[in-house]
């Protein structure tokens, strides 16, 4: 199924606690989740497991930074290589503003690069704020999945 | 036949006269010789038959050099010079003489003869060819002439210098094998500081990984415990505080090692050198403070403290850390003043802040600096005691200097000294 948002974290409660802070913006349901870099690929390309998918980009990637095999900056690469996913747009999610991962997600092309606080309040605004702005306010590129009314 | 006559008498008598003066002539010649020959007390003057060599004269000094009396070298045989050679001389000798001699040529050699008494006796031989009416060479006539002083002078001249030569030549090994050390102990250096840096790297990457572990698992707790205060419906009010204690200690515990990463960071990332204007930043620093003061007063009295030349984010952050140090340490006061001044020093900026909070104990001022020290209770000032600690990090990294003054109950002063940003002309 397509999606308005893709979601790519390795940690169960990284994904729980997402997916809360979504649900107050009844967006939980528009959410489609990888665990990994190549889950997320895979789901992006139509291939593999998600070979029936329906057409659509989704309208943002909400992506970790740190995960085991292909980093977020990997994933990002591939995508900003990809000419069918180039104009994807693509927020990180980190534990930390280091100097040197935002100035490298920002080189990598991403649209945007999200702390997760340490405070849940704090956190689940931020993805509000980020949901609504992507799903909602924004005109997402041609091709895009938007969520139904 | 005539008679002899009273000419004939005066003939014969001055005939004889002559021969007597010839005679005494002689005489007096051969005087003249001997005494020549025998006052050359380091010379013998020799002659000898040119084919056998035996010794036709010997002159008498031969026994004072060598100790054999004269008569042994008429008699010895097969040839008594031969005989008392030094055998490492003979060989090369005899054949030089016969050599020389046979292509009639006068001749000079040196070489050892053992005297009676065992010494070694260095001779320099002047030989010269002596040819009959027919031009045949029938004598040798020659000096030996002892220069075994001489030799012995050159032989210790040469073996100083051969002294000094080894002397120099063990100087020079020892400076090359000193070189050689020199040189590996270099690399021995290098290769230690590269194991260091690598293992220092190594710790760094792994507490790095640990840290972001560590932070994402107090995140979880915080965050779960926030979500089950909200649905905790079911509980009562002591459990619901026993989860809202969980959710902050797992916060504050984030917040730590977040100040910990960031210490990490601040050591290593790379300097950005620019000109800072330090006016701009502490106004900033300021603006950003003010919302967490809340309902006292805090002034701030600022005067114009110039550029330095730095990394406008460490700057900001140690501006904003003294700032915020001093604010938190006068919150006692319902009216606080904090006041930032910079000057001048040579070639550095010196900036302070002063405030007239609650000070600190002059004993301690050093443990100021180290990370994770603090000097008050938790309850009566919150933080980690890693802010100061950032700071002198951050100017040390600058290549400048960090100092604090106090008096318990007096307010604190914090100074900072780095590399003023040099402007055109002025100084």
């Amino acid at each position: 199924m397509s999606k308005p948002i893709l979601l790519v974290d390795d940690s169960a409660a990284d994904v729980a606690l997402a997916m809360e802070a979504l649900s107050e913006l009844r967006l939980d349901d528009h959410v489609a989740v990888a665990r990994d870099g190549e889950q997320a690929l895979s789901f992006l390309r139509r291939d593999g497991s998600h070979s029936e998918r329906a057409e659509g980009n989704p309208c943002v990637v909400i992506l970790d930074v740190k995960m085991p095999r292909m980093s977020g900056f990997e994933v990002l690469s591939a995508i900003r290589s990809d000419p069918r996913l180039s104009r994807v747009p693509v927020v990180m999610l980190s534990t930390s503003a280091d100097r040197a991962d935002v100035e490298r997600s920002y080189a990598l092309g991403a649209n945007g690069y999200v702390v997760k606080s340490l405070s849940f309040s704090e956190f689940s605004g931020r993805l509000r704020d980020l949901g609504r702005y992507w799903t909602a306010a924004n005109e997402p590129p041609p091709g895009s999945v938007v969520p139904r009314a | 036949m005539q008679g002899t006559t009273s000419d004939d008498v005066d003939r014969i008598a001055r005939f004889y006269a002559r021969v007597q003066s010839v005679e005494t002539d002689l005489a007096s010649g051969e005087a003249r010789f001997r005494a020549l020959v025998n006052g050359l007390p380091d010379t013998i003057v020799w002659e000898a038959d040119a084919d056998t060599v035996d010794f036709q004269f010997v002159s008498p000094s031969a026994e004072a050099i060598l100790g054999y009396p004269v008569s042994a070298w008429y008699e010895e045989r097969p040839n008594f010079w031969v005989n008392h050679l030094h055998p490492e001389d003979r060989d090369r000798c005899v054949s030089f003489c016969k050599t020389e001699t046979a292509a009639g040529r006068d001749h000079e050699f040196d070489y050892r003869m053992i005297a009676r008494d065992g010494r070694i006796v260095w001779m320099r031989d002047r030989a010269y060819c002596v040819r009959d009416e027919s031009g045949k060479i029938v004598k040798l006539r020659g000096l030996m002439i002892d220069v075994t002083r001489q030799k012995t002078i050159e032989a210790e001249r040469a073996a100083a210098l051969e002294r000094e030569r080894e002397a120099r030549a063990r100087a020079e090994a020892a400076e090359t094998a000193l070189r050689q050390l020199n040189a590996t102990l270099e690399e021995r250096v290098r290769d230690r500081t590269s194991a260091l840096e690598q293992a220092h790297r190594e710790l760094e990457t792994f507490s790095a990984a640990a840290s972001h572990d560590l932070r994402s698992a107090l995140r979880h707790i915080a965050s779960f415990a926030e979500l089950l205060e909200r649905r905790a419906g079911g509980l009562d009010d002591v459990a619901r505080s026993h989860v809202h204690e969980i959710r902050g200690a797992s916060i504050r515990a984030g917040q730590l090692v977040d100040r910990m990463l960031e210490l990490a960071r601040l050591g290593h990332v790379p300097l950005r050198e620019e000109p800072v204007d330090l006016d701009a930043i502490v106004r900033d620093a300021i603006a950003e403070l003010a919302p967490t003061i809340g309902a006292r007063r805090v002034d701030f009295d600022v005067s114009t403290i110039g550029r330095v030349r730095g990394d406008r984010e460490m700057i900001s952050i140690v501006v904003r850390n003294l700032l915020q140090n001093a604010v938190k340490f006068t919150a006692p006061r319902p009216a606080a003043k904090v006041e930032v001044r910079g000057r001048r020093e040579g070639l550095d900026l010196v900036v302070t802040v002063r405030d007239d909070g609650v000070g600190f104990d002059p004993q301690y001022t050093e443990r100021l600096f180290q990370p994770f020290t603090r000097l008050h209770a938790r309850e009566d000032f919150e933080g980690h005691g890693v802010g100061l600690a950032s700071v002198r990090r951050l100017i040390e990294r600058h290549r400048g200097r960090v100092w604090a003054r106090s008096e318990p109950g007096a307010g604190a002063e914090f100074s900072f000294a780095i590399p003023a940003a040099e402007e055109g002309g002025a100084s």
